[in-house]
């Protein structure tokens, strides 16, 4: 059995391995219920360069549990996107699971991720979603045959989580309100001004 | 035929119970399924863009309507995600009612699954003794909470109403209905010859492909993941309890992954989440239920907050986790919802290959994706695909038998 890490140890550790790749980390403690006992989650930043080493070097702790990539648009005008690796460490064993999240600013300009289905085969269905909300180009996985999350009609180079020029148009947005009151219901009971 | 061979089979879109119905696509030689393609994202709804555009208050009754299962899971998931960001404070007896709630949501979800289940097996008996006993659970929720489904009791900082002495008799009686109909669900579900014959060895996920596809709940713990966020990553009143996550040797049986270990990890879960309802209503602190009544001090809170958050609760159907970001204005930056189904979906084509087509949709249904009615059937023939109404093809069922009668 792999000797079990505190999260700070676990948290050195990558910073061993990484080095200057780390630009920030923290440890959030929450504690609930009455004998408050304590889960940690573990927020990392990298550099973009670095996030399939850095998953590499969290596999040679222990295998993680991968919840989902998540990523948002940081604003119209802010030319980043970020990324989030949210990975789990000890599931399984009883009350020393910590959460791992590598976050990342990744350029729109540049949008590119490695692939991490070779260091794990499930990722390949949160790759596939970063690329149709984000428009994130994951190098290394397969085109899919098909989209997996958005109608198959979906226009192309349309991202719905991004709030850039390639966001929703508002033409895609139904109005309900502009649709208007039925005619053949009874009057509203107060009079519009 | 044999130079038409293989055949795909386009099965839906189908109507889970869950964010969407999924179209599945089989390619078949004979019986066999040599592999499967599926397709969901079948009704995109926009829910966390939708989000964007709210507040979190707004936000948590919506996502009570993510899934009309999982009432309490994604609202507790956000709830728990914005509370870490804004430093809430949930009361300690906030947290046991919340835990009372999710477990109530398991039992009533697990049966509904087990319902389905039978009814996929042919075995329509179960299954309505499967609903029939799952409307105690519906009646306690509703004693709780005043409704059977979008329960609405999570809120920011706690919950939205208590659970009082007087409601303590009906609940208890619920769960001693459970307690006396526990040993027959048991012998109904895991001693039948027929239900052994068609589950064991079917449908099989290894607790490698389990740990490669992440998959999460009930369906990684038949395959032997010990995995549960309840016991090992203690929040809301779980941290208090004794548990122990359900794998399928506690029936005695070695652990296999297939459809018939899933059934008895469900099983037993609901047993689970008797003991821990009964132990919370036992050990309930006293004091309030959530942190601030007023909504307006709540929202005032979240406004001035900024940061990032992970909000986890162990669903049903697994784990379900909710990212959240906000920067001190009223609508989050970033909302993620990683719903329990979304780690486990994937592993279909795996469990589907070298499957026998009658197979199929317990296979499906075993993950716990609420097959609840197949649409349609399509049969592609040489490129040109029929598209065939369920309707349609029990018209054809009943002009073949009026052929065969005359």
């Amino acid at each position: 059995m792999d000797e079990i890490y505190t999260p700070a140890e676990v948290v050195e550790k990558l910073k061993a391995a990484l080095g200057d790749s780390i630009l920030d980390s923290a440890i959030r403690v929450r504690a609930e219920g009455v004998k408050k006992r304590e889960n940690s989650n573990i927020w990392i930043t990298i550099k973009r360069e670095a996030i399939h080493q850095a998953v590499e070097e969290l596999m040679k702790i222990r295998y993680p549990h991968l919840s989902c990539i998540s990523g948002y648009d940081k604003g119209a005008k802010d030319p980043n996107l970020r990324v989030q690796y949210i990975f789990s460490l000890y599931g399984g064993i009883e009350k020393t699971e910590c959460m791992v999240i590598i976050s990342f600013d990744l350029p729109k300009a540049d949008p590119h991720i490695p692939t991490i289905t070779d260091l794990m085969e499930g990722a390949a269905f949160t790759e596939q979603e970063k690329r149709e909300y984000l428009g994130i180009i994951v190098d290394g996985l397969p085109e899919a045959k098909h989209k997996f999350f958005l109608p198959q009609d979906f226009p192309k180079d349309v991202y719905p989580l991004r709030k850039d020029e390639k966001r929703i148009p508002d033409s895609m947005i139904k109005d309900l309100w502009a649709c208007g009151r039925p005619e053949n219901r009874p009057p509203a009971p107060l009079e519009d001004e | 035929m044999a130079g038409k061979a293989p055949y795909i089979v386009p099965v839906g879109p189908i109507h889970p119970a869950l964010k969407e119905p999924v179209h599945i696509e089989l390619t078949v030689v004979g019986e066999e399924v040599i592999s499967a393609d599926f397709t969901p994202g079948q009704t995109h709804r926009g829910i966390e863009w939708m989000g964007l555009s709210r507040n979190p208050v707004q936000i948590v009754h919506l996502t009570d309507r993510i899934c009309g299962i999982c009432g309490v899971t994604h609202s507790l998931s956000f709830a728990r995600a914005v509370e870490q960001i804004a430093d809430i404070t949930v009361p300690e007896r906030g947290d046991y009612v919340r835990t009372i709630i999710a477990e109530f949501e398991r039992i009533q979800s697990h049966l509904l699954w087990a319902g389905v289940a039978a009814h996929e097996l042919g075995f329509d008996t179960l299954f309505y003794l499967a609903w029939r006993v799952r409307e105690e659970a519906m009646d306690a929720i509703e004693v709780i909470t005043g409704n059977r489904v979008n329960y609405d009791i999570i809120q920011i900082g706690g919950t939205r109403r208590d659970i009082t002495e007087d409601q303590h008799a009906k609940i208890r009686k619920c769960l001693n209905t459970y307690k006396d109909l526990f040993a027959k669900l048991k012998k109904l579900f895991l001693e039948d010859a027929v239900i052994k014959s068609r589950c064991v060895g079917t449908g099989l996920l290894s607790f490698e492909t389990a740990m490669a596809y992440s998959a999460v709940g009930p369906t990684s713990r038949a395959s032997g993941v010990t995995a549960d966020l309840r016991v090992d990553y203690p929040y809301c009143a779980y941290g208090d309890l004794d548990i122990k996550p359900v794998i399928p040797t506690i029936y005695g049986s070695d652990v296999n992954g297939d459809t018939y270990d899933r059934i008895v990890v469900r099983i037993f879960e609901i047993a689970q989440s008797i003991e821990i309802i009964e132990t919370c209503l036992d050990n309930m602190p006293q004091g309030p239920v959530i942190w601030e009544e007023k909504v307006a001090k709540i929202l005032s809170a979240c406004k001035k907050a900024s940061g990032e958050a992970v909000g986890r609760h162990e669903a049903p159907r697994g784990e379900a986790v909710h990212y959240v970001v906000m920067d001190g204005a009223e609508a989050p930056i970033a909302w993620k919802v990683k719903a329990s189904s979304y780690s486990n979906l994937h592993v279909w084509p795996i469990i589907l290959k070298g499957a026998q087509l009658a197979d199929i949709p317990v296979i499906v249904a075993s993950v716990d994706p609420c097959l609840s009615c197949t649409d349609r059937v399509a049969v592609t023939d040489n490129g040109s695909t029929k598209i065939f109404t369920k309707e349609q093809l029990a018209k054809m069922s009943y002009e073949k038998s009026r052929r065969m009668m005359q």
